[in-house]
């Protein structure tokens, strides 16, 4: 009678512990999608070293990978679409608001120097984009994608134009490239080049655009 | 030997109510969200005798109607109009599946009565009476309906960790509505989804299917990112497995519905990784092959083209 009782008293935490490890190893069987998120380079290894020095962007961080190792630099922010001078001693790199973004020039160590661009406004349709930003190879331009002029206040075309600034300059010193084929979200990725400007230009061809599935 | 069975039959029953703990959030979900009933009006001929719908036999292919609303305060969480609808075969044997969006703005009889653009048609009799509107106006019959709300979506993306699309051109609007999560719902954002490949998370994945002012191409734009971003997910499906159900669940509490049961949609987990992304089939209804663009009210509306319409839909959908 007494080993009875001794049994049921037993097994009950028995029984409560095995529930409960039922119930975290199936969560232990989760899929990687569901469980794993990407983790930063910090964390990471690369698999080889490579020479020298790249500047990436992961998740709006800025990191350097150097001799195998990653390190994060610059402010906290959403940063992308960092290009070098010509020099290798600076960087333009575009950080981006909820409205709006801008482009900044830093140090190779991520320290600021300089806003180059103010885009942003409290009014929401005179915010404006600053993408793609490429330094000239006399490292005294900055060229970039701004939507710029806007197709007008009234309707909401937003179209990225390809624009140049004097990177020691204001932005009231800028230059407008191109003009956007309106509704296609325009004018990106500039290459200065000698004599003139490399870029991609989104557009449609009304003679032969197929109205089939894309 | 009494108290060993004894003891394999206690740690049987603890090890079965852990599982079921585990899974009851499923179980829950299964009963309020799963296996909605929708009672559809049967088709009927010009001389008024019903048609008896086709059922598809298990295994065979299968017609889902894909319903995505917004889901803002702005609306009757009961009266929402669809802002995406796509019809969808799954062939399970041949990995075969089909999309076709049918865009918003379509004028067409509705199966509640009158003509209206055919995303009304859930907002006045719901699920019923968008799938009886679509299976009239189009001459197809579908097996299941699946709803999802926006907030749903992008839960559901963030739990998979985002989505990877590759975008053609820049996505750029200044008039996205900013109505998620916000007290004041007629506000607007500024969206911007960059081309080449991007990896979306749920916020900035709706914003990529859901922006139209400055697609040149309009809602059609917007119905081919939708269909992308569906097979950017469909891509990510592939890895879950039964144990993601929970986490699934939760993520689309109160935000989806479907009459599918949960036999067909673990049927579906299990073939997502199976499908051939060569064999996905997409269509969307574009100017001036399938519709054309009118005014009907003083509303802008699509005019359809039947015969071109009807055609391709018999193609997509034998």
């Amino acid at each position: 009678m007494i080993a009875r009782r001794l049994a049921a008293i037993l097994f009950l935490p028995l029984m409560l512990a095995f529930g409960t490890g039922v119930y975290l190893y199936l969560g232990t069987m989760k899929s990687t999608a569901v469980k794993q998120h990407a983790q930063l380079p910090t964390v990471t290894k690369p698999r080889f070293v490579l020479p020298g020095t790249m500047f990436v962007v992961q998740e709006g961080r800025l990191f350097k990978l150097s001799g195998g190792g990653f390190t994060e630099i610059g402010p906290s922010g959403d940063w992308s679409q960092p290009t070098l001078t010509p020099n290798h001693s600076q960087m333009v790199a575009v950080l981006r608001g909820g409205w709006s973004s801008d482009l900044y020039l830093l140090d190779v160590k991520g320290t600021v120097i300089k806003r180059l661009t103010k885009d942003d406004s409290k009014y929401i349709t005179s915010n404006h984009w600053a993408f793609y930003p490429q330094i000239s190879a006399d490292g005294q331009t900055v060229f970039f994608g701004t939507d710029n002029p806007k197709f007008s206040n009234l309707d909401p075309g937003v179209d990225l134009s390809v624009w140049s600034m004097p990177i020691n300059g204001t932005q009231s010193q800028g230059r407008r490239w191109t003009d956007p084929y309106w509704y296609t979200g325009g004018d990106t990725s500039p290459i200065p080049v000698a004599g003139g400007l490399l870029f991609v230009r989104h557009s449609i061809d009304n003679t032969t655009a197929s109205d089939d599935e894309p | 030997m009494r108290l060993i069975a004894l003891t394999l039959f206690c740690l049987l029953l603890s090890g079965t109510a852990g599982a079921a703990a585990y899974f009851f959030p499923v179980v829950v979900a299964g009963v309020g969200q799963t296996g909605q009933t929708v009672i559809v009006p049967p088709t009927t001929t010009s001389g008024g005798k019903p048609i008896a719908a086709p059922t598809a036999a298990p295994g065979s292919p299968f017609t889902v109607l894909l319903l995505g609303s917004d889901d803002d305060l702005k609306f009757d969480p009961n009266h929402v109009l669809t802002q995406s609808m796509i019809l969808v075969r799954v062939d399970p044997v041949s990995k075969h599946v089909v999309m076709e969006s049918i865009p918003r703005d379509l004028w067409v009889p509705l199966s509640t009565g009158g003509s209206a653009k055919i995303d009304a048609a859930y907002s006045y009799g719901g699920a019923s009476a968008a799938i009886a509107t679509v299976e009239r106006n189009f001459h197809v019959h579908v097996d299941e309906y699946a709803w999802i709300g926006l907030k749903g979506l992008i839960k559901l993306i963030d739990l998979l960790g985002g989505v990877d699309v590759n975008v053609s051109n820049p996505v750029l609007d200044d008039q996205y509505p900013n109505d998620i999560n916000v007290k004041y719902l007629y506000g607007y954002a500024r969206v911007a989804v960059l081309p080449g490949p991007q990896h979306l998370d749920g916020t900035h994945a709706l914003q990529y299917v859901r922006s139209r002012h400055n697609d040149i191409n309009g809602d059609f734009g917007r119905s081919a990112r939708q269909q992308q971003v569906l097979l950017a997910l469909k891509a990510k499906a592939s890895s879950l497995n039964v144990a993601d159900l929970p986490s699934i669940v939760s993520a689309l509490s109160g935000e989806f519905k479907t009459s599918m049961g949960l036999d067909r949609v673990r049927s579906l987990l299990s073939l997502a990784s199976a499908f051939d992304p060569t064999k996905i089939q997409q269509t969307v209804l574009y100017v001036p092959t399938y519709t054309s663009y009118g005014q009907i009210s003083g509303q802008s509306v699509l005019l359809p083209h039947w015969s071109q319409i009807l055609a391709i839909t018999r193609q997509n959908f034998p």
